[in-house]
């Protein structure tokens, strides 16, 4: 996938991450809302694993909660997972 | 890509592996169907590769082999040398390889070593990342079953579902009892390592576990399959009978 310029910046503020499942484990992307051209390359990113069929969920820490699937990105959401699409083994 | 047909004596391996290896050593295959009647050799190759998310199956006519991490056949293929294969087709060929083709071929052998290993550690890398991600989104419950027995449960609708560690066919759907196997599931996301694949498997089941029926190929505790067009049935018919029940 390639990557956008809000890819992890160690020790950066930002308010919300995405978490991209890949080959290599998974890619995390990062923003903060207060800043719009990190929500505009966020959401950028957002609509482009969406068209590619990825899945979106947004979660909590621990596990819980069982978070909710999402359909359309918010720059407030805090932790997403983007799973690739799936397919029967 | 899916090689299908290919055909040979496994027992002593040199008909399957010959064709496999001269004809695939540089190819990255997903699937793998092989018509053998020793199955020997796939208990070698599962025991050589249970860090990776590979399984094999056999049978007395049939082998199924699914792999879903390209760096696999990387290390299969360097565990068969440049040399070695180089060899092959000249003894084939009725002549012996000059100095200069041994020196070239030595040099491949440590370059296809060499990247072997970068494949091998990246690999370790994703999923070591993998396993961060997945422990981040279980219960404490749920991580202490899965350092303790290497699978944890979750629940939909009265149902419960364990996800054991793994990526294909790792999936159950429990009775009433935790040690009854209801249903099996293959089901996980294109090219993921392990922790990312049960992550997803627990997501999917919980926020749509009808699509998850949907799209997996199903198996009755006694290993029947289940037919495709009945998934979405059974899905709903075992679901409303645990909601009524509890």
């Amino acid at each position: 996938m390639e990557q956008t310029q809000t890819q992890t910046k160690a020790a950066a503020p930002y308010t919300g991450e995405m978490a991209i499942m890949g080959r290599e484990g998974d890619t995390k992307v990062m923003w903060d809302k207060t800043k719009p051209v990190e929500v505009d390359v966020a959401r950028s990113t957002f609509d482009k694993l969406k068209k590619d069929g990825y899945s979106a969920y947004a979660v909590s820490d621990k596990g819980d909660k069982k978070g909710e699937a999402v359909r359309d990105f918010d720059p407030h959401a805090e932790r997403l997972i983007f799973v690739p699409p799936m397919q029967a083994g | 890509m899916v090689v299908t047909n290919m055909t040979g004596t496994t027992n002593g391996s040199l008909d399957v592996w010959g064709v496999w290896n001269v004809t695939y050593a540089n190819t990255a295959a997903t699937s793998l169907t092989v018509n053998g009647t020793n199955t020997t050799i796939w208990t070698l190759w599962n025991q050589a590769y249970t860090s990776t998310s590979i399984t094999a199956t056999g049978g007395t006519d049939v082998i199924y082999m699914t792999v879903n991490q390209a760096h696999v056949w990387t290390n299969w293929n360097e565990s068969l040398t440049a040399r070695e294969r180089a060899a092959a087709q000249q003894a084939a060929a009725g002549r012996r390889p000059s100095q200069e083709e041994l020196d070239r071929w030595k040099r491949q052998e440590e370059e296809q070593r060499r990247k072997a290993d970068e494949a091998a550690r990246e690999a370790r890398a994703a999923k070591e990342r993998a396993e961060v991600l997945l422990l981040r989104h279980l219960s404490p419950q749920q991580q202490e079953d899965l350092r303790t027995k290497n699978c944890f449960t979750v629940e939909v609708d009265g149902c419960k579902y364990r996800i054991q560690r793994g990526s294909h066919g790792n999936v159950h759907m429990l009775g009433e009892r935790a040690d009854q196997i209801r249903k099996s599931f293959c089901i996980q996301p294109r090219d993921c390592p392990e922790g990312d694949a049960m992550l997803a498997q627990k997501l999917m089941l919980e926020h749509d576990a009808e699509k998850f029926w949907k799209i997996a190929n199903v198996t009755h505790h006694d290993g029947k399959s289940v037919p495709k067009k009945d998934n979405v049935l059974e899905f709903r018919r075992l679901h409303k009978k645990a909601e009524a029940a509890a």
